[in-house]
């Protein structure tokens, strides 16, 4: 689907370029002499926008050629991006209030869900073993401050 | 003699017992992660960063080169015993890598790897070590309007060595610029794009955004591919050459040094460039060119000699000119500035002890990888042997642990998490995050660079053209893009990224 992608693509730098122009339309362009910190940001955004028509049209342009040949592509993965991301964001929520042992173990249970093949029982093993691995090598062997416990303990 | 004084300070400061335990704790840690399927060196320097916050600079920088190493040597590794190579260069070394391999010869094309890596780590010291100081002292004739210039060319290089079209490029790297806005502006100390967030004044740290962008989305890519756990099944017996193989690999490994040293300097060319040419020289010399394919070992000594001297020399530009070539040097950049070293032609006159010390440690981690690493060959190929899905939640735990260590802030913890989904929706673009790392790293300085010039100019544009040395860039990289965009050599370039 080379037409999806390249639209995509287009979309995707329209969208940082309205983002430049909206939330730096404060910002002094200034003079060719002495630039203000607006300058740079609407010169990019006028590349972006520039950039996703040519896009655009060489989309248009290559279509017949290209939509046979096209490599078929594997699906995306939801259940990993899922898992995964919802790994991270348990640590940034849980590491400073509960400490790492604790959020280690969340994070590294609930992104061994991003894959199929294992029991439960394992995967909470794998999470408070790794979790105690990670406490011992970054907190005790290298010296990072990090919060160990919950801070209420 | 100055190059001998040079580099007797290098290993005067390199073989101190910190330094030396430093760089062989970087080999091994490079490996360690480098050899995991999928991972490639940028991603393990990502990963691996926050491991060297604590140290001193010169230390930081030696444990980071060791690591690149280790992690090319890791990913070498992988691309011969089950043909995941992490990186694109590593495809190369799959080629006849991998046939070997099938054919019972792993453990001579894991040796001849390193062996020919080690002689083009020597060869390529010593040529960073004479070229330095020329090179260096070049870059002190440059001033704001040649420094743009230069990261002009070293942007568009990028573009035309990443995956992806040209176009797709360019948005990456304006969208890299456009990420590097955020914070407060130098000059007039305006916040910009901060949306109000207290994190976001200091703009966004690069280590979170480089472990997301390379790392978690490289494995939510890996992910995708269905099988996984034991991906090696054969078992590797015969590690040292024979002396006919030695034979048959020494003027191949004499060539690709050549070829990568040569070739590694090029801003932007990186890795991959190198060995594809070294690949191809050697087969078209060749006398029985139909053998390569089928575990020919010119094919693998040639291309993994050219891939460690470019590698090596990919340094040249950063050291001695502060310009990133690819997305190892601009994290070797980030991490200088993260110790406050402000990477550029001025490193090498005011931080001697950082620029031998960190030329000499290269070539010893070459050295290490051959004496220390390749008899350990055991070890790493048990990490194969560890189901991959027990290995994600680990990786995604340690860039958690390394985003959240850089600042003690749960808010770059969440610039890992938007940039990994980020840098997965990317590659689903067909759009390479390295040009857009390599862009948000060089951006505020170009930024600044620009304005100062601009104002030194009284506002003529056409300032970077009348100096010299600007126009001799900038011609460079139109160069560069007209060929890039020529169809026979778009053909070419897109045959190297398929294969």
């Amino acid at each position: 689907m080379p037409l999806n992608r390249d639209v995509l693509t287009a979309g995707l730098a329209t969208a940082f370029a309205l983002i430049l122009l909206a939330f730096g339309s404060h910002l002094p362009a200034g003079t060719a002499v002495r630039m203000g910190p607006g300058f740079i940001p609407r010169a990019v955004a006028i590349g972006l926008l520039a950039v996703a028509v040519l896009i655009l049209i060489k989309a248009l342009l290559a279509r017949p050629a290209r939509a046979d040949d096209a490599a078929p592509e594997a699906p995306i993965h939801w259940r990993g991006a899922a898992s995964i991301s919802f790994g991270v964001l348990t640590f940034a929520l849980l590491i400073q209030p509960i400490g790492l042992l604790a959020s280690a173990t969340a994070t590294v249970f609930f992104s061994s869900l991003a894959q199929q093949g294992e029991g439960w029982g394992e995967r909470v093993v794998l999470a408070g073993s790794l979790a105690a691995i990670a406490g011992a090598v970054f907190a005790y062997g290298l010296g990072l401050p990090l919060p160990i416990l919950p801070n209420f303990l | 003699m100055e190059l001998l004084g040079h580099l007797a300070l290098g290993f005067d400061v390199a073989l101190s017992w910190q330094n030396l335990l430093l760089c062989l704790i970087g080999v091994l840690l490079g490996t360690l992660v480098g050899v995991l399927p999928g991972i490639g060196p940028a991603t393990t320097i990502a990963i691996l960063l926050p491991v060297t916050f604590e140290l001193p600079a010169v230390g930081a920088l030696i444990m980071l080169a060791g690591i690149y190493y280790g992690a090319q040597y890791g990913g070498s590794t992988t691309a011969i015993l089950v043909n995941m190579p992490g990186e694109s260069s590593g495809i190369i070394t799959a080629l006849d890598g991998h046939q070997m391999a099938k054919q019972g010869r792993a453990g001579v094309a894991l040796s001849i790897a390193a062996i020919g890596s080690l002689f083009a780590g020597t060869v390529s010291t010593f040529f960073i070590a004479g070229s330095a100081s020329t090179l260096s002292e070049l870059g002190l004739l440059f001033g704001p309007a040649e420094n743009v210039a230069l990261m002009v060319l070293a942007i568009v290089a990028v573009i035309v060595m990443s995956k992806g079209s040209v176009l797709n490029g360019l948005v990456m790297v304006l969208i890299g610029l456009s990420l590097g806005l955020i914070g407060t502006d130098v000059e007039t100390s305006k916040a910009r794009f901060t949306f109000g967030i207290q994190e976001l004044r200091d703009g966004i740290d690069f280590i979170p955004l480089a472990m997301g962008l390379f790392g978690i989305s490289e494995i939510l890519r890996t992910l995708e591919t269905p099988g996984d756990g034991s991906v090696l099944n054969n078992k590797i017996s015969g590690l040292w050459p024979k002396w006919a193989d030695l034979k048959a690999s020494a003027l191949p490994i004499l060539r690709g040094t050549g070829v990568g040293t040569v070739l590694g300097i090029l801003p932007g060319s990186g890795t991959l460039l190198a060995s594809f040419t070294a690949y191809m020289l050697e087969k078209k010399i060749s006398r029985t060119p139909e053998r390569f394919g089928k575990g020919a070992i010119e094919g693998l000594a040639s291309p993994e000699s050219a891939n460690n001297a470019a590698a090596q020399t990919s340094f040249v530009p950063m050291l001695t000119l502060g310009m990133p070539s690819g997305a190892v040097t601009a994290l070797m950049i980030g991490a200088m500035t993260i110790h406050g070293i402000s990477p550029g032609p001025q490193v090498v006159t005011q931080r001697p002890d950082l620029f031998w010390g960190l030329v000499c440690s290269m070539w010893i981690g070459n050295a290490m990888l051959l004496i220390i690493n390749l008899p350990l060959i055991a070890i790493w190929v048990s990490i194969l042997r560890i189901p991959y899905r027990r290995l994600v939640p680990a990786i995604i735990l340690f860039c958690c642990i390394g985003a959240y260590s850089v600042n003690n802030s749960t808010f770059d913890v969440l610039v890992l998490f938007a940039a990994g989904l980020f840098g997965y929706a990317l590659s689903r673009l067909d759009c390479d995050p390295t040009p857009l790392l390599l862009s948000f790293i060089i951006g505020p300085m170009l930024e600044e660079n620009f304005r100062r010039a601009m104002l030194v100019a009284h506002g003529n544009p056409m300032t970077f053209v009348e100096k010299p040395i600007s126009l001799t860039l900038l011609l460079a990289t139109a160069a560069l893009l007209v060929v890039a965009v020529l169809p026979s050599v778009r053909k070419r370039r897109e045959e190297v990224f398929v294969e």
